[in-house]
């Protein structure tokens, strides 16, 4: 239902025209910038640490070296994270547990900056289907296969779900790489117990021949806010939004940036065929 | 509370009854052309000083000591009619009048009732002059009455060529507009381009900033009522134009000559013609179109009974290919029953109906869709008008609204779709009132009320209760009929006016409003998909209290008119959405909303010129509109979005000769206050701005030029045909219609800054006829 809202709105930019202006914006005091993973995969324990910037400053983002970083369990795992590169930390020794709430301390100066996130138990996958859809609205050239997912959602609690939809680039000399991922943000309010579909890939269409990685990724109800904030203050909703853009919610005390998220992950490999 | 209501009694007992012999004196004021009735005509008796106008249904009644008296009847832009009447028993006297021939050295007729302005106990009132707007210019020559309210003071548009407006730093929906009584819930066309008015089928429109009379409640901000014409009731008549965008015609009559008349209207714009011509074939084979139907007819049952139907009906269509239909639209009726008791009570009975709704299909190659949203209400109304002699009238009466509100149902076959269907909600409304306008000695005018406001949602349905982040704690379901919440409050209403001399005046006013039905807004500018939500046991009502004060001067003879007027407004119970607030058929939406409080002040100036070969008015308003909410900024108070310092506005027209007027607009205003980025950052190496402050911004200050030129081209006794032609924006200003920050494509660490303009410079013209 989105939808409408944009072709009238594109409808509405065809009679209009846009220039590039200078625009003199405030210069904000630096902040901490975190972004902070626990899965209950293989990969360790995960926290990049960077520094916020004016908004036409064309540099990379600086990276922050030498925090002191923590990650603490309430099971009574405590690590003090290592820098193995600049501004990268990683946990050697505490792997990400379902049923378990992780906190992460980051002392930066004499700034300290906390938050915790829960572990939820893992959601699997039920199916993935693929289907043709083709071009059918002004400015929405989209044309080719969408991919949907299907999943279970447990009846006992409330539940938090990020779906990423992953694909693999396959170059030249026949090397892997990612390419673009399309996010989904959903939880079970409106359909709590029930088995569910959600379309993958809004903004993109695959080819015969592409491989998507489909992942399944269950988080706390933070973190769910964080995410889905997040992508609402991108892309081209936001713009006309009537409610007015802000800084998503976070997890993270003492006014950091980012988030701290604790995630159990269920994926699926899946190559869009011909039909 | 109790002190008020013991002072209204103490002040209607004041008026005592006199010994003396008094006789009434009443009847109807008519157009002597065309037979519509005159609202707002005065009626004035010279030898008392005293007189009073027409309601809107053109009937007067005045009751007075027997004698001999000379009555005049007169309306601006009318030749004044005067009688000698001897009165010794109740006389019924209905009048026609003449509309003056455009004559350019015409000698201003000096008729009572030309500084009515400045005497009367209005305040914050504007009344449009329906010919005056046929002469300003307007975008695509359509003229419009929302785009030129918003070239009054204290008005302001809600953005570049838009329809909707702001009063007084209230919110868009915060503008009761009243078409014969009836409320129109989306007042715009085309993405609130035009507005649904269709000004061929228009005779008077007011409207109140504030001071509002206790018989209008619902909406915080202001009242705009709009009266349709009731057609000739002499004669056949045709009048249309045709123009580049859009196409009209009307056709009025008598049904029985002098005892019934109709009036037929309609309109329909072509704008996706010009689709046609584009390359892209999914856009040339997109429809988008809207067109309207305006129907009013009378009939005079007897010499106290008179029956009106008024009806309107318009839509918005949009398409592509057949894969998609949307259309949306209003619909309202009323049946009126006028009926007077004896020569004195006047009694209007109204059963109305007013829907808006939404529809959509949507046909995908293995799925369809369908969504449908709206509101639908049915309305008793009973309004009294007591005409107790000439210098005080009463008016009492109440409504009865039974709304239901369809957020939104959403259907598909697609294979595991869920349903999003918003619950349907139900709500009672009513309210009663009582007012009594009162002239005491010569100088000091008082009119004051009271109204009660009450409202009532009611099941079916499901209501929640949301914990901090709008998780559902708990659900409560409500059986067909059972009340989920009660409001409801007293409204006082007064103003009253000081006449200094026959030139100037001071006013003042006080009014209380309640309002509890609320708009969610998907977007900046009006879109079909805006829905209306009922107060719930989550959602308050909201309350407005307003204090003006204001100072009236006319000058050479009542040819120009000024006004100085100071508000202050304070609002409660005001709605906003939450960061990243998901609007959308979410059934959930109560979950999505803040509340806090505003304010809003300012100062308007208004000078106006009404006679003479140049007529025209500036006018200019300064204000400051803030809101505060615990969730936003820790409750600090930041400017609302349409808090706009300065506003300025000069329009002019001239008449060149009697076939030729030339005139021009301009305006200027703040930009409004939005919120950019103050700094950046990356996360997943995705670029996220980073905000600082509510509304800390200004978009770039707004001005434009328009012009336009009038045409006649034939003038026969009964043929005429004219011209229009008019340029909008003439100095192709590109104002900032949005700012939107975004990387660079080929680099993602460079981000820069672009603006949308919309309209450059839009020439149009339109040829209208009349026989």
């Amino acid at each position: 239902m989105k939808k409408v809202s944009f072709i009238l709105l594109s409808l509405l930019v065809l009679v209009s025209c846009t220039k590039i202006i200078d625009i003199e914006l405030n210069s904000a005091t630096k902040r901490l910038v975190i972004e902070a993973k626990i899965s209950d995969q293989s990969v360790p324990p995960f926290v990049k640490l960077t520094r916020t910037m004016d908004y036409f400053n064309p540099e990379n983002p600086e990276l922050v070296s030498g925090a002191i970083v923590t990650l603490r369990s309430d099971v009574g795992e405590s690590e003090v994270m290592e820098e193995v590169s600049e501004g990268i930390y990683k946990a050697v020794q505490i792997k990400g547990t379902p049923g378990v709430t992780y906190s992460l301390t980051v002392q930066d100066g004499d700034q300290s900056y906390e938050a915790d996130a829960y572990l939820p138990f893992p959601v699997r996958i039920d199916t993935t289907h693929h289907f043709i859809r083709e071009n059918r609205t002004p400015r929405d050239n989209i044309s080719g296969y969408m991919l949907s997912l299907t999943f279970t959602d447990p009846a006992d609690k409330t539940n938090y779900y990020r779906l990423d939809a992953l694909k693999i680039n396959i170059d030249t000399t026949g090397r892997h790489q990612n390419g673009s991922t399309s996010t989904v943000m959903t939880s079970d309010v409106l359909y709590n117990g029930g088995q569910t579909t959600n379309m993958l890939n809004h903004d993109q269409a695959y080819e015969p021949g592409d491989t998507v990685i489909v992942k399944l990724i269950s988080i706390d109800e933070k973190v769910y806010h964080y995410f889905q904030q997040l992508k609402e203050s991108a892309g081209m909703r936001a713009m006309f939004s009537s409610s007015a853009p802000a800084n998503p919610e976070t997890n993270l005390q003492n006014g950091a940036m980012g988030y701290f998220a604790a995630e159990s992950v269920d994926m699926r490999m899946v190559i869009i065929s011909d039909q | 509370m109790k002190r008020a209501i013991l002072a209204v009694v103490l002040l209607f007992s004041i008026v005592s009854v006199w010994a003396e012999q008094k006789s009434t004196l009443s009847g109807y004021i008519k157009d002597a052309k065309t037979g519509e009735v005159m609202i707002s005509a005065t009626v004035y008796v010279e030898e008392l000083e005293a007189g009073l106008v027409t309601n809107q249904y053109g009937f007067y009644s005045l009751t007075i000591p027997d004698g001999q008296y000379t009555v005049r009847y007169s309306f601006v832009g009318y030749r004044s009619h005067t009688e000698q009447i001897v009165l010794n028993g109740h006389k019924q006297l209905n009048v026609e009048i003449s509309p003056l021939v455009e004559q350019i050295d015409q000698v201003t007729i000096r008729a009572g009732g030309q500084n009515r302005n400045v005497k009367s106990a209005e305040i914050s009132l504007i009344k449009l002059d329906m010919k005056e707007i046929s002469q300003v210019p307007v975008i695509f020559g359509e003229k419009d009455i929302l785009k030129s309210i918003q070239l009054l003071p204290g008005v302001k548009s809600a953005g570049e060529g838009n329809s909707g407006y702001y009063v007084r730093g209230g919110n868009a929906d915060q503008n009761l507009i009243l078409l014969d009584e009836a409320p129109v819930y989306n007042a715009s066309h085309l993405m609130g381009f035009f507005s649904v008015f269709n000004s061929n089928a228009i005779k008077d429109v007011q409207l109140y900033k504030g001071g509002m009379p206790a018989k209008y409640g619902g909406r915080l901000s202001s009242v705009l009522d709009i009266t349709m014409n009731d057609g000739n009731t002499k004669q056949f008549g045709a009048s249309g134009g045709i123009g580049l965008i859009s196409s009209n015609l009307t056709l009025e009559g008598p049904i029985i000559k002098d005892q019934g008349s109709f009036i037929v209207s309609g309109r329909r714009t072509y704008a996706d013609a010009f689709l046609k011509f584009l390359p892209d074939s999914t856009i040339s084979n997109t429809s988008l179109y809207f067109y309207d139907f305006n129907l009013k007819a009378n009939y005079r049952v007897s010499d106290k009974d008179r029956i009106y139907l008024s009806g309107y009906f318009g839509r918005d269509v949009l398409g592509f290919k057949d894969l998609m239909n949307i259309d949306w639209g209003n619909s309202t009726g009323t049946i009126r029953w006028n009926h007077l008791f004896g020569n004195r009570l006047f009694l209007n009975s109204s059963f109305i109906y007013s829907n808006y709704d939404f529809k959509q299909g949507a046909d995908f190659n293995d799925f369809s869709m369908s969504m449908l949203s709206g509101i639908e209400d049915y309305n008793l109304k009973e309004d009294f008008q007591f005409y107790f002699d000439s210098n005080n009238t009463f008016k009492w009466g109440g409504n009865l609204i039974y709304h239901s509100f369809m957020p939104g149902h959403v259907d598909s076959d697609f294979e595991g779709f869920i349903g999003t269907s918003v619950d349907d909600r139900y709500a009672w409304d009513a309210a009663v009132y009582l007012s009594h306008e009162s002239k005491i000695g010569s100088r000091l005018q008082l009119n004051y009320g009271l109204r009660y406001s009450y409202f009532q949602p009611v099941g079916p349905g499901d209501y929640y209760t949301f914990d901090t982040y709008g998780i559902v704690l708990d659900t409560i379901n409500y059986q067909k009929g059972e009340t989920i919440a009660q409001y409801g409050g007293i409204e006082p209403r007064a103003s009253v006016s000081f006449v200094l001399s026959e030139h100037n005046s001071i006013k003042a006013s006080y009014n209380r409003n309640r309002q509890y039905v609320h708009l969610i807004s998907n977007a900046t500018s009006g879109t079909p998909l805006d829905s209306w939500i009922p107060s719930s046991n989550i959602v308050q009502p909201e309350v407005a209290d307003q204090f003006a004060l204001g100072y009236f001067r006319n000058f050479d003879n009542n040819t120009w008119e000024t006004s100085i007027e100071a508000y202050y407004k304070n609002l409660q119970n005001q709605i906003e959405y939450k960061n990243g607030a998901d609007l959308l058929s979410n059934p959930l939406i109560e979950s999505q909303l803040v509340f806090g409080e505003g304010r809003s002040y300012g100062l308007e100036l208004y000078v106006k010129k009404r006679t003479g070969k140049l007529t025209g008015w500036v006018s200019y308003t300064l204000s400051r509109t803030e809101k505060s909410f615990d969730e936003i900024d820790n409750g600090a108070w930041f400017p609302a979005r349409h808090d706009r310092t300065h506003d300025f506005s000069i329009t002019g027209i001239y008449q060149i000769n009697p076939k030729m007027s030339f005139s021009a607009s301009w305006v200027y205003y703040t930009g409004d206050a939005v919120t950019f980025p103050s700094g950046k950052y990356f996360v997943d190496s995705q670029l996220v701005n980073m905000y600082t402050e509510r509304n800390g911004y200004r978009m770039p200050e707004y001005h434009r030029l328009d012009l336009g030129l009038n045409l006649i081209t034939k003038k026969r006794d009964r043929y005429e045909s004219s011209w229009n032609f008019s340029i909008y924006n003439a100095y192709a200003r590109e104002n900032a219609y949005s700012i939107s920050f975004i990387q660079s494509e080929d680099d993602p660490n460079v981000t820069i800054a672009e603006q949308l303009s919309l309209f450059k410079i839009v020439p149009s013209v339109t040829w209208n006829f009349k026989f």
